[in-house]
């Protein structure tokens, strides 16, 4: 009896786990999934005609979609993602219909449970709590003194701008600048006190305030320092500068006043270089 | 007459006799005189035809002075600019034969298409003013000065001088095309330049045939504008502006080469000799001005920079001076 009984056992096991595993509805009936978290069934044959999920509610407890429908035989296989938006146990034949609009009683139950993982009495999620106000004042306040602020910097710096310029107006109007700069250092040039560097310094510098005067920046180094030696104002200067600078015996008793006459309400290069 | 006066005088005579056969062309003299006033060297440094040679020819034969000419090829020896010993069979004896260098004034033709090795050779001569043959050692006639000249745009089968030859030419003249009127004069002068016959026969006169053999001075006015030239005071001040100069150049974001202490004493000798033949007993800017770029061009050299640019040499120099005044 014991020895029937074994391979009875063994005759009809292979075709009980055959039956078993082909039927994917009595793997559903274990299958658990957390709330919120998609799960799919893959090739699940049901019979009748073609199912479609039916219109989701707004209070929905779950999401069902069939993401493929394949013939199999005079029924369909399909695959199937749902996701739980309610902890609970529910049938997802509930949420399908047919095309044809014939009923679906026919279908067994396709039970799911979703598991939630905050504690049953948590109902509601936590209230937020009241946040800091990001700067003194508020957003509005801030919105206002941004404002302000681009208004008047401009206004601050055209001011800042205007009265430079007028302070240049004033010194370049002022009729003795260059001709008073000039002289003290004209002066120690003739004695000898400004020092060989500051001499020649003050002889280039005045070449090249020239140059900007006339206008001839333009022209080689060696023309424009013809012209200016031709000039009638600029060459008087510059010819006592020679005179005292490079002559072996310089003269010496001359005039500064009439010399620097021509430098009288001037503006250029010549005042920077004295300013240095 | 002062010496002064007799100086001035020399300068006036020859820049009149270089003017009948070669025109336009007075600043090209002015350097010519500066050379041979401070026993300097001058490159010069122009197009072909024009005059070069016969400005030589005039300037030699105006001061009396021996003139030598020499083309310089891809095939000359250093023996054939400086001389050699040649072997006499019958006595058994080496002789020495003196090369085209030995002479007052030597025009080294077209000198970027000789070998380097005939450059240095003449060059050690301008620098050391002595020659050596086997075992003796001569010197050079004075005054001694080399004229070299060059093609600027022929650059292929040419040497180009590097740096520290052109170093030793104190000048680097830059020849440019006469203007409009001095090439319609030249071409009048040509007209009338006729024919001379010989025998029986007949030939057009060049330039060159009507360059007078007459010299309008000799050696003693020669000595006497050296002279003059080493008595032209130059300031403290006109050494300031100098070495500012000379020092601009070294400190140019775009010069890799820049002048030497060389080119600093050239421009105070030019200047001197600038100053004696403008009437001046004195050193001027305007010395300074004129004389910087024969002085310093050819000594300076452009970083890859500035070449990429597009900037020349006499850019930059031009720029410094505008700053420098």
């Amino acid at each position: 009896m014991h020895v029937k009984m074994k391979s009875l056992l063994f005759f009809f096991m292979p075709v009980w786990m055959a039956t078993t595993q082909g039927d994917p509805a009595n793997d559903l009936q274990a299958r658990k999934s957390p709330v919120g978290i998609y799960s799919e069934i893959r090739d699940l044959v049901l019979p009748g005609t073609m199912l479609e999920t039916r219109p989701l509610q707004q209070d929905t407890e779950i999401i069902l979609r069939i993401t493929a429908t394949r013939p199999h035989g005079s029924s369909f296989r399909y695959d199937l993602s749902y996701c739980g938006l309610q902890q609970g146990e529910f049938d997802l034949c509930d949420y399908l219909q047919r095309k044809d609009g014939t009923s679906t009683d026919d279908l067994a139950r396709l039970s799911v449970k979703f598991e939630g993982v905050l504690a049953a009495d948590r109902l509601q999620p936590n209230s937020p709590g009241a946040g800091k106000l990001p700067r003194i004042g508020g957003y509005w306040n801030m919105l206002i003194i941004a404002g302000i602020i681009w208004v008047i910097c401009p206004l601050i710096l055209l001011l800042i701008k205007r009265r430079r310029k007028g302070q240049s107006n004033t010194s370049s109007g002022d009729p003795e600048d260059i001709a008073d700069r000039l002289h003290p250092l004209v002066e120690a040039a003739r004695d000898g006190r400004l020092g060989t560097a500051g001499q020649a310094k003050l002889e280039r510098s005045l070449i090249g305030f020239w140059r900007d005067r006339l206008n001839l920046q333009c022209e080689t180094p060696v023309t424009a320092l013809a012209e200016i030696r031709q000039h009638k104002e600029a060459g008087l200067l510059l010819e006592q500068l020679e005179d005292w600078l490079h002559k072996p015996n310089p003269q010496s008793p001359v005039d500064l006043e009439v010399l620097l006459e021509p430098y009288r309400n001037a503006a250029g290069k010549t005042k920077e270089c004295i300013d240095q | 007459m002062d010496k002064e006066e007799k100086v001035t005088e020399f300068i006036e005579n020859i820049r009149t006799r270089v003017g009948t056969v070669v025109v336009g062309q007075d600043q090209v003299v002015e350097r010519l005189l500066i050379a041979l006033f401070t026993s300097g060297h001058i490159l010069l440094q122009g197009m072909p035809g024009l005059a070069k040679t016969l400005l030589v020819n005039a300037l030699g034969k105006a001061i009396h002075l021996e003139f030598s000419r020499v083309q310089f090829t891809v095939d000359l020896l250093p023996a054939d600019i400086l001389g050699s010993e040649i072997l006499d069979q019958s006595s058994a004896t080496f002789t020495t034969r003196k090369g085209p260098v030995f002479t007052n004034l030597l025009l080294a033709d077209e000198i970027n298409r000789a070998a380097p090795k005939v450059q240095g050779a003449l060059l050690e001569a301008m620098q050391e003013r002595k020659v050596t043959l086997g075992d003796e050692t001569y010197r050079l006639p004075v005054p001694f000065l080399v004229i070299a000249t060059q093609n600027p745009i022929e650059q292929s089968g040419t040497f180009e001088l590097p740096e520290a030859q052109l170093d030793r030419f104190m000048l680097c003249h830059r020849l440019d095309y006469p203007d409009v009127d001095e090439e319609e004069e030249i071409l009048k002068r040509n007209l009338d330049l006729g024919i001379q016959k010989e025998g029986q026969g007949a030939v057009a006169n060049t330039e060159f045939d009507i360059v007078s053999d007459e010299p309008v001075g000799g050696a003693e006015d020669l000595n006497n504008a050296i002279d003059q030239t080493h008595r032209v005071h130059v300031s403290e001040v006109f050494i300031k502006h100098v070495v500012e100069l000379v020092g601009r150049t070294r400190t140019h974001p775009s010069i890799e080469l820049g002048g030497s202490p060389r080119a600093g004493i050239a421009l105070i000798k030019g200047a001197r000799a600038r100053a004696m033949i403008h009437g001046r007993n004195y050193a001027v800017p305007d010395d300074l001005f004129a004389l910087a770029e024969d002085v310093l061009l050819h000594r300076i050299r452009l970083n890859y920079e500035a070449l990429a640019e597009g900037l020349t040499a006499a850019d930059i120099l031009n720029e410094i001076l505008r700053e420098m005044g």
